[in-house]
């Protein structure tokens, strides 16, 4: 049994301009230990997938099943769901400043969630518990910042305490939301490493939503890639990175800094489309350097990728040949001449050039 | 700390001692014949002259405001031109009946108000909060003196000609004296006050637990799975009460120094009634003397808020 | 959002700019259109402004001038006001008058009164607020201690000292609350100008040799604009009910003028025989009241979308 299960999560607003199509038939799994790096442009829907996961977005229509450790999230009472928050799945943001409340001290925020699920512990005991875990995730005098305000400790200690808290009750998951985007360079390897140890240690599995490849580069087993609330690219750490099949993956890394990857298509031209208003077909293909008559048309199903593990665990959701995988110029002139083929028409061979 | 208490009081005097220059002026600029009246129509000169000796109006204006400053600093407001009652005993009797209507109501109005609003803002846009917002909007746009003829015509009036007398007429009863029908004498004005209030501590209330419910840290909250009613009013009521304070600390301030209306209508004899019936009958000593008393109050109430924003929010910080 | 607006179709402008360059004026007007609430709001107060142009030629219709007392048929041999009937619309008050005539009279004094305040804080306050956050130093020091001042005190309490000093008077009633809302205003404005003299685009034209002046009027001025016509919007009632409040005192407006806050002391006498006398210019106080400030949270909710939380839903 997988420790979590998503089926087919739908999930929309009704907005005054028409329904917003947050996410769209999104599956996968997270299997105990280990870590899902998910990964989009904001808009791309991975932080409402989360947080619907979680039972944290509010006025939406949802379908689908999430089940944890068995359980459907989506069906069980509020009051169920309660008691699986913050115990079974803990949670940190992406801005620890404004996550953290101002008015409160960081050890009552420490002591509130231990004391939520466990009446019996003692005030003093949880406070003691509180040391002990901000000790544990690297703040130097825990006794003293035990009892500072949020605003008095540093953006790495804000976090750092995000991350106490949220590993307080040992959950089974941990879902990092952007945990290092609103930190300074120096400090989100720091963070990124303590996130890792304490996963080992407690042997929690980890959902790390991120914008950046690069964050999940060192730690995640499995990468989905989403695009427009749907999944467009789904596999291996390895092969995400070495042989990514979508181009908006490929987007994706090129816009990284490490110089050796940076093929020829420099970076993802345009804006993500309207979650109201999507483009027909594939939703990517406005954006897209490689985009064939089908993809207007046509919107193209997660199918199995050639290679990649060999095992089938490499999906895309793109009409391009499923052998089209890698990177480099090879690669590119493959696919544009695919592209040409399939369109009859000019090559837009550049996301630099792409309309 | 201690710099700002004496910053903010020395501020606070300065403050004061602007104001009684400016209603000192005011009543020395345009002056009310008060000599006149107090002799009578029929009174020659002489008799008018002599009321105005005795008074001390003959004397240069700076003189006057230099006696009035003198006494004012020895806690000694003047005497009454008309019923030679010391100012200060006037206003001290005066001062519970103000005191009692603003509390009681204060207590009303800061129930309805944060509560309707607080309710209102975990379901917006729904029935329940429309229905909280048309109740606001309604008592806001309220003249007091309206809301508190309506209520003394339906509430008194007719329930007294069909033998209710649930609701006397407020005359005041101390609450030394029974509490009981210090309270009951007092339920009219109480809602009329209250209920015209009301409506700006809905809105205020809803607006920033609007606010506040958006906030990060409400999610950190769910996301550590305490309960719903924890979430409202430990994290988002706490995080959204500053507004709330510091509206209240203003009204309240204000209102201690005398609720004219309310008062009025009421036939109450509070400040604000005794500030009215000497400014019509021109008897300046009472009048500064009670401007400058609620002035006082306005002034405390505004240091108190200042403070208020220190104890409520520790990133404040008092300078 | 891309709606082809017809109002537009003559501009000078390029397809995507009426997306993007909508101006947030147009922007509001057009939330402002589609506001149910508010535009009802508008057209009861078009509907009052009717009644206070057209009060003299109803009452010359209906050939009751406001201020004669009818004392044959409009009282009761025993001299008690008459309940409303086919010939006075809504009764007649202590002395004979015909109330539906006073309080069609009564709508230019409470219009007047809140129209006029409401402009003289907005203009007042406007200027000290700018200067004050333009200037800075000592300027501002002085000015902006002296709105502390005004707003520590008590408002009611100095206009009915005022009232009672300088005599009953419309204008004295005007210059009363225009001199106690501006300290509110000018707060508003010191605080927008003092965070708008230091963006770029105010430097720039500093950098280009703009006078002063030319700074104010044409950088900051309009970026005030918005918070300051929300503000004197929803001053017009808060002007009307004080005025109202310091008339039922008796030390508003003149005694015996067609005012409502008047006719509304005027019918304490009568409240147990005569409940029209303060059923109908209350009603009509309210109604006023209620319509500046339903129009006003729609201008609020319109002109500043992250404020229409704290106003009605929708």
């Amino acid at each position: 049994m997988s420790l979590l299960e998503v089926e087919n999560l739908n999930v929309t607003f009704p907005t005054p301009d028409g329904m917003l199509h947050a996410v769209r038939d999104v599956s996968f799994t997270v299997q105990s230990g280990q870590t899902l790096g998910i990964v989009g442009e904001s808009g791309s829907g991975k932080s409402v997938l989360m947080q619907t996961v979680m039972g944290l977005t509010h006025g939406a229509r949802i379908t689908g099943q999430a089940y944890f450790e068995g359980q459907d999230l989506l069906t069980m009472t509020e009051a169920e769901r309660r008691g699986i928050r913050g115990a079974r799945i803990g949670m940190i943001f992406q801005d620890p400043l404004t996550s953290l409340h101002p008015h409160y001290r960081v050890g009552w925020q420490i002591v509130e969630m231990i004391r939520a699920h466990g009446r019996q512990t003692s005030k003093r005991a949880a406070r003691a518990r509180a040391i002990e875990l901000l000790d544990h995730v690297g703040i130097p005098q825990p006794d003293q910042r035990v009892d500072a305000f949020p605003h008095e400790l540093s953006g790495g200690m804000r976090q750092r305490v995000m991350i106490a808290m949220a590993m307080a009750l040992e959950p089974a998951l941990l879902i990092a939301d952007e945990p290092t985007t609103a930190l300074d360079v120096t400090v989100q390897a720091q963070i990124l490493e303590l996130v890792k140890w304490l996963k080992d240690e407690i042997g929690s599995a980890v959902v790390m939503i991120t914008h950046d490849l690069g964050v999940v580069a060192e730690m995640a087993d499995t990468i989905m890639v989403m695009y427009a609330g749907g999944p467009v690219e789904w596999a291996q750490r390895r092969t995400i990175y070495y042989a990514p099949h979508h181009p908006y993956t490929r987007g994706l890394l090129s816009s990284l800094p490490a110089g050796e990857r940076r093929s020829r298509l420099d970076s993802i031209t345009g804006q993500p489309p309207s979650l109201i208003t999507l483009p027909s077909g594939c939703p990517f293909h406005p954006r897209c350097p490689f985009v064939m008559d089908r993809c207007i048309t046509e919107r193209p199903p997660l199918r199995q990728v050639a290679g990649g593990n060999g095992d089938g665990s490499h999906r895309s959701a793109c009409w391009l040949p499923i052998d089209a995988v890698g990177l480099g110029e090879h690669v590119d002139e493959q696919r544009a001449a695919y592209a040409h083929d399939a369109r009859g028409a000019t090559v837009h061979g550049r996301f630099g050039d792409a309309p | 700390m201690l710099r700002f208490v004496i910053r903010r009081t020395l501020y606070g005097v300065l403050v004061i001692w602007v104001i009684s220059v400016v209603v000192f002026v005011l009543f020395f600029v345009a002056p009310r014949n008060v000599a006149r009246k107090l002799a009578g129509r029929q009174a020659d000169m002489s008799a008018v002259e002599a009321i105005r000796e005795d008074l001390g109006l003959n004397r240069p204006l700076l003189e006057q405001y230099g006696d009035f400053l003198w006494g004012l600093l020895q806690g000694d407001l003047g005497y009454s031109y008309y019923s030679d009652e010391p100012v200060t005993d006037k206003i001290l009797d005066a001062l519970p009946i103000s005191v009692s209507l603003a509390a009681g109501a204060a207590v009303i109005w800061v129930v309805l108000g944060v509560s309707i609003g607080v309710l209102s803002a975990l379901r917006p846009r729904t029935i329940a909060d429309r229905a909280a917002t048309t109740f606001a909007l309604f008592f806001y746009s309220m003249p007091t003196f309206l809301l508190g003829l309506l209520l003394l015509y339906f509430l008194f009036y007719q329930l007294h000609l069909v033998g209710i007398d649930w609701f006397p007429a407020a005359t005041y009863v101390p609450l030394t004296e029974d509490v009981g029908q210090w309270a009951r004498h007092l339920i009219l004005p109480w809602i009329t006050l209250a209920l015209v209030l009301t409506g700006t501590y809905i809105r205020l209330t809803r607006g920033s637990m609007l606010d506040a419910l958006g906030e990060d840290y409400i999610r950190t909250a769910r996301s550590k799975g305490i309960t719903e009613s924890r979430v409202t009013v430990r994290h988002a009521l706490r995080g959204g009460i500053t507004p709330v304070v510091t509206q209240f600390g203003i009204d309240f301030g204000t209102l201690v120094g005398g609720v004219l209306i309310t008062e009025q209508v009421f036939g109450l004899q509070g400040l604000g009634y005794i500030a009215v019936t000497s400014v019509v009958q021109g008897d300046l000593p009472v009048v500064i003397g009670v401007v400058m008393v609620a002035s006082a109050f306005t002034v405390v109430a505004s240091i108190v808020v200042d403070f208020s924003y220190a104890v409520l929010d520790p990133r404040v910080r008092l300078t | 959002m891309a709606t082809a607006d017809p109002e537009r179709a003559g501009e000078p402008e390029q397809e995507q700019d009426v997306v993007k360059g909508r101006s947030p004026w147009r922007l509001g007007w057009e939330r402002l259109r589609h506001d149910h609430v508010a535009m009802a709001a508008a057209v009861v107060i078009v509907l009052i402004g009717l009644a206070a142009l057209l009060a003299g030629v109803v009452s010359d219709l209906i050939s009751h001038p406001p201020d004669t007392q009818y004392r044959e048929i409009g009282l009761s041999p025993a001299g008690v006001p008459q309940p409303p009937d086919s010939t006075f619309w809504f009764g007649t008050d202590g002395v004979g008058r015909d109330v539906f005539v006073r309080v069609l009279y009564g709508t230019r004094i409470s219009l007047l009164v809140g129209i006029a305040s409401s402009f003289g804080a907005v203009v007042l306050g406007t200027v000290i607020g700018m200067l004050a956050g333009f200037y800075g130093g000592a300027v501002d020091t002085l000015l902006a201690r002296a709105l502390d001042v005004i707003l520590s005190m008590p408002f009611l309490l100095f206009g009915v000292a005022l009232a009672a000093v300088l005599g009953p008077s419309l204008w004295l009633v005007v210059g009363v609350i225009v001199f106690f809302t501006l300290a509110a205003v000018g707060r508003i404005v010191r605080g927008q100008t003092l965070s708008i003299r230091e963006r770029e685009y105010v430097e720039a034209a500093r950098s280009l040799g703009a006078s002063n002046r030319r700074i104010m009027f044409t950088e900051i001025l309009p970026n005030v604009l918005a918070p300051v016509l929300v503000y004197a919007s929803l001053l017009v009632p808060i002007a009307i009910i004080f005025s109202a409040s310091l008339s039922f005192l008796g030390l508003g407006v003149p005694p015996g003028t067609p005012a409502w806050g008047v006719m509304l002391r005027e019918a304490i006498d009568y409240y147990t025989v005569a409940p029209w006398l303060f059923a109908f210019p209350g009603g009509a106080l309210l109604l006023t009241t209620l319509a500046f400030n339903l129009l006003g949270d729609g201008v609020r909710d319109a002109l500043d979308p992250k404020a229409s939380r704290l106003g009605r839903a929708g």
